[in-house]
């Protein structure tokens, strides 16, 4: 009996398959297996809270809802108004659009030397208590 | 649930993309996230689920454009139509006979009218132009040196489209440029060798007897509501040499919006004739008509290909001269055989027109020329008036008055709307059926406090006698008459009477009516008096089943109104109209009484 639990003890488990995969964003190529990258777990959810804060409403085929229009508030001047502004623009698009994440906090800082805007997202998948950290840096292209 | 194969064949974004989703989540699938919105996979489903979309709605028009039943663009089903031989019918031009007289000043013996010569007429505000389609040449009256002129003319201006042929371009077209064209007017003139030879082309309807000599040319439906001209291959029919000028003239006309003008003036002098008297119109101008409609097309087109422009079976007349004659609202052929007594070798065409007045005698004669030509040898067709037969209306009803508050009067207008109503609708055209019960059934939902309807049909004919004369006619109701049945009577309208009687009349000096007497005989009997009911003169029979009437010697002095109406009860409530018959319930002819009620 003993062999036996040793034997399950140091022999290597099969690694758990991922909860959550989603298609890597650049289409890039896994180097061995040749076939496309597939992102997991809290790495897919930071994706896709990246993609929903970077839609804008209006964008989405036959689903005008879907988006945060965070991009509307670069053009206004930095107060606290507009700093709470897109914090609950973060908060209501994490709360409809998924339901993956948990968020603990939403944090944003104003870079007015490069006239951007920087939030970090911190947020737990709710298969997991560990906190996951999701920085965006939002500037004007024009 | 998962799925291992796509289904792609909706028509709404929600249900390609379902389907899609439901496919990448079968659990050999490395992407598990296309259910939430954010994740890239669900962006990449939505690019891939509206292309699908795209490409659905696309090949579904593309199918739906590919059959003549299904297609909505005009160009797919006159292209459809092009394919069964079937030209659309163009704009047609209204047309008017104008007669008026010119008094030369200069002792002028002969007058041409040239093609194009100019009229106006005004109707509803808007001015038309009223044009010549030839040339006509007139000779002054011998006795008074005055041109008393009689002038067909068609609404519209003349244009002309020129096109240099070249037979280095493959499938060079010839359009005509204004959809308003009026096709019967186009006249197409090839000019070669620098004006040396004129050759004027004129239209073919067949391949039959072209050669490479025939001047002809072929029509057929373009784009955009236009027309095209092709020439010949030189095999059939003449191919114009390279080089050659092709002019081709046509008359642009307005449809039916100058229909019912009737008061005309000329534009300026006619051949420098400027004494010109005031000109009448022998009718309202008629005839004219925009292109046909795309429901037109699609039921002419397989029609016309079926009796390939031929009127051999009684539906073909029917249909070639609807196709062919936009002012006919309705036709209805049918064989001698069928008349009463038969005539062999005949085809009888009975035509209602939208004039409201028939076809006149002009219109009657262009018609029998055109059915000649198409007609079997030895068949003879025959344009016939429309035989109308009216209907009495009669209805009574009761109305629950707890539970409306409308009045009387508003229940009898709606229900006279009604009928007015149904009467256009269902019975507008020949070898139509007045349908009781449907009528009924219709009347009773016309207002939710109706509670019964009462409805009584009286069908008439009219008898025009010649006065003061042995009169005789032959009145075909078409359908059974009841001769036991026992009506009520009114001012005018005997009691105890059968399946036949009228109005009143005067009778050797007696007001009379006429009836039958239950035993297929026509009687005149009197009205009024001690001697009421009384038979005066046998005038005719009846035949019951066949609801002929025959009267012959009927000599009268006068009637009552403008004609003598003679009613028949019919064997059926429902009845139904045949041969050439037309029948219509008047506004004038409907009576409804309302009575209020408390349910």
């Amino acid at each position: 009996m003993a062999i036996v639990i040793r034997s399950q003890k140091f022999t290597p488990t099969k690694k758990e398959k991922a909860t959550y995969s989603d298609i890597s964003f650049g289409f890039t190529i896994h180097p061995n297996t040749q076939d496309l990258t597939v992102t997991t777990d809290e790495e897919a959810v930071k994706m896709s809270i990246r993609n929903l804060l970077l839609t804008n409403r209006g964008e989405r085929f036959f689903n005008p809802k879907i988006g945060s229009d965070i991009r509307s508030l670069l053009f206004e001047n930095y107060t606290l108004s507009t700093e709470n502004s897109l914090k609950s623009y973060v908060e209501n698009v994490v709360k409809n659009y998924e339901p993956r994440a948990n968020i603990i906090s939403v944090d944003v800082n104003n870079y007015i030397d490069d006239d951007a805007i920087g939030i970090r997202i911190t947020f737990s998948t709710i298969n997991s208590l560990s906190p996951v950290d999701l920085d965006l840096f939002i500037t004007r292209v024009r | 649930m998962a799925n291992n194969s796509i289904n792609l064949v909706g028509l709404d974004f929600e249900s390609i993309k379902s389907n899609l989703k439901s496919y990448l989540q079968r659990s050999e699938s490395p992407f598990k996230d296309v259910d939430f919105e954010g994740s890239n996979i669900s962006n990449l489903v939505d690019v891939l689920a509206y292309n699908t979309y795209l490409n659905n709605y696309y090949l579904n028009v593309v199918a739906s454009e590919m059959f003549l039943d299904s297609a909505q663009l005009r160009d797919s089903v006159v292209s459809h139509a092009k394919s069964l031989n079937y030209v659309p019918r163009s704009y047609r031009s209204a047309h008017a006979t104008l007669n008026f007289n010119i008094t030369p000043d200069d002792g002028l013996q002969a007058l041409i009218i040239p093609k194009g010569t100019s009229f106006t007429t005004k109707l509803n505000s808007n001015t038309y132009s009223f044009v010549t389609n030839e040339n006509s040449s007139h000779v002054a009256n011998n006795d008074t040196g005055i041109f008393n002129i009689n002038l067909e003319v068609y609404e519209g201006s003349y244009f002309i489209d020129t096109y240099v042929f070249d037979s280095s371009i493959e499938g060079q077209r010839f359009i005509i440029s204004n959809p308003s064209v009026d096709t019967s007017s186009i006249t197409v003139d090839v000019i070669e060798n620098s004006g040396a030879n004129l050759y004027n082309y004129t239209l073919a309807t067949s391949l039959l007897g072209l050669t490479e000599n025939s001047n002809k040319y072929f029509l057929q439906g373009a784009e955009n509501n236009q027309y095209e001209i092709v020439f010949g291959d030189n095999v059939s029919g003449r191919k114009p040499k390279s080089g050659a000028v092709i002019a081709i003239q046509y008359r642009v006309c307005s449809g039916s919006l100058p229909n019912g003008a009737r008061l005309f003036d000329i534009d300026g002098p006619v051949q420098g004739q400027a004494n010109v008297s005031s000109i009448t119109a022998s009718s309202p101008a008629y005839g004219g008509a925009e292109s046909e409609s795309l429901s037109a097309i699609k039921f002419n087109a397989v029609r016309y290909y079926q009796n390939q422009e031929r009127a051999v079976t009684a539906a073909d007349y029917e249909t070639i001269l609807m196709s062919n004659f936009p002012e006919i609202d309705a036709a209805s052929a049918f064989g001698g055989e069928e008349a009463d007594p038969p005539v062999y070798g005949k085809v009888f065409i009975a035509v209602d027109t939208n004039s409201g007045q028939g076809a006149t005698e002009f219109q009657k004669t262009t018609y029998k020329d055109f059915l000649k030509t198409r007609s079997s040898i030895s068949i003879d067709p025959v344009i016939v008036d429309p035989d109308y037969l009216y209907i009495d209306c009669n209805v009574n009803t009761e109305y629950n008055i707890n539970v409306t508050s409308i009045k009387s009067s508003d229940i009898e207008a709606l229900i006279k709307s009604s009928v007015s109503s149904f009467n256009t609708t269902y019975l507008n055209g020949f070898k139509k059926t007045v349908n009781y019960s449907s009528l009924v059934v219709q009347l009773s939902g016309v207002h939710p406090s109706i509670s019964t309807i009462d409805l009584s049909l009286s069908p008439w004919k009219r008898l025009l006698p010649t006065l003061n004369t042995d009169y005789s006619t032959v009145i075909d109701f078409g359908f059974a008459l009841s001769n036991h049945l026992y009506i009520s009577y009114d001012d005018f309208i005997r009691a105890n009477i059968q399946a036949v009687y009228s109005t009143a009349f005067t009778y050797n000096g007696v007001t009379c009516t006429l009836q039958d007497d239950n035993d297929g005989n026509l009687g005149i009997y009197t009205v009024e008096g001690f001697e009421e009911n009384t038979l005066l003169a046998k005038i005719g029979t009846v035949d019951y089943v066949k609801g002929i009437l025959n009267i012959s010697k009927f000599n009268i002095s006068s009637f009552r109104n403008a004609f003598i109406k003679i009613y028949v009860v019919p064997i059926s409530k429902s009845i139904t109209t045949t041969k050439n018959s037309l029948v219509d319930i008047r506004d004038s002819d409907i009576t409804v009484t309302a009575t209020a009620i408390r349910v």
